[in-house]
């Protein structure tokens, strides 16, 4: 409701009381007042908005204490379980390869020796007994380096247990920035690690400055004279 | 060849999985002398000790990282002749420029073969 409209009910509330005219008279006070009832309801719809929108700023920021403060020291330390679970079953499969690998030597060498020491028979029989030992023999061999790519395998330990270190310490620094602006409005990482602290794993198509693999090693280092 | 075997070899790396897997690799192609360190800083003590004839260390380990390790045996003149191979996963053309110029004799990045592995100390130990 404008001015002029806000001036002609105050002139037709005027006239009416003059005049004696109540019905005219309400009808202009009504008008007024609905005017004052609809801008209370705007303020009032602003205020709710106003408030709701504190509300939600305030969860947000006590969400984020609450990280801080329980889940990202939870999170340091199910990673670092992580680390030791893949560590402690790497040892398992190691100790189970270690103890494996003489076996497939033993048969190996058990074969050798009875054909050192016996002549194999004349015929039929003594030439199945030679395709069976040259078989158990290959056998014992292809074992032998089977279980040489399961030892290799477990070197996967190493470089997840570097990546996730990796991210332990973001998890760590991440807690420190949150705890810092709470408290205080501002904070940022406080440190840079120094580059020869180490990059870690590399992160695939993530860093273009990273070699491709061996040969590229071997390549870098033979230009540089090593 | 004619690499002595019975060369004491220093293995440094912070994961125990890597240096079980390395010292049995060593054992494979013949080095059964070997010993381990956990980081840089528990490795040059064992090196000041004197007797260690071969050292293949990690870069990235809490601590002291590899290439300080490399740079702090290099400096010393008790310990600047011994041959180091680094085994690691950090693989950036500027890491192994830098290492290189910090006097690395082998680069190995991971994950790598037991293959690879017997060549680089091949190499390292034809050009000594």
């Amino acid at each position: 409701m404008d001015r002029d409209e806000r001036l002609s009910w105050a002139r037709r509330l005027v006239r009416a009381i003059e005049a004696g005219d109540s019905q005219a008279e309400n009808e202009a006070a009504n008008a007024i007042a609905r005017r004052q009832t609809l801008h209370l309801h705007e303020q009032l719809q602003r205020i709710a908005k106003e408030l709701r929108e504190t509300l939600c700023n305030l969860d947000a920021a006590e969400e984020l204490a609450r990280i801080a403060h329980r889940e990202l020291p939870d999170t340091h330390v199910r990673l670092n379980q992580v680390i030791s679970l893949t560590e402690e079953a790497a040892h398992s499969t190691l100790s189970a390869v270690e103890a494996s690998m003489p076996l497939a030597d033993g048969i190996a060498e058990a074969v050798e020796r009875y054909r050192a020491e016996h002549a194999l028979p004349r015929g039929p029989r003594g030439k199945a007994l030679a395709a069976l030992f040259d078989s158990v023999t290959a056998s014992a061999t292809e074992l032998r380096a089977r279980l040489s790519d399961v030892m290799m395998a477990q070197s996967f330990q190493d470089i997840t247990g570097q990546i996730i270190r990796r991210v332990a310490g973001l998890v760590a620094d991440l807690e420190a920035v949150i705890a810092k602006t709470h408290a205080a409005r501002h904070g940022s990482a406080e440190h840079r690690r120094s580059s020869n602290a180490g990059e870690g794993p590399a992160l695939p198509g993530r860093h273009p400055d990273v070699v491709a693999g061996q040969a590229d090693v071997d390549e870098l280092l033979s230009e540089l004279g090593v | 060849m004619s690499i002595d075997k019975s060369m004491k070899v220093l293995v440094v790396d912070d994961f125990s999985t890597m240096r079980r897997i390395i010292r049995n690799l060593l054992r494979e192609i013949g080095f059964t002398n070997t010993v381990e360190a956990d980081d840089g800083s528990t490795a040059l003590p064992i090196l000041k000790q004197g007797g260690i004839d071969f050292v293949i260390t990690d870069w990235n380990m809490p601590g002291m990282p590899g290439i300080e390790l490399l740079q702090a045996v290099r400096s010393d003149e008790k310990l600047k002749h011994i041959p180091v191979l680094m085994v690691t996963a950090e693989a950036k053309r500027e890491q192994i420029i830098q290492a290189a110029q910090a006097g690395i004799n082998g680069y190995i990045v991971k994950p790598f073969t037991a293959q690879t592995l017997q060549q680089k100390i091949e190499k390292i130990f034809a050009n000594a």
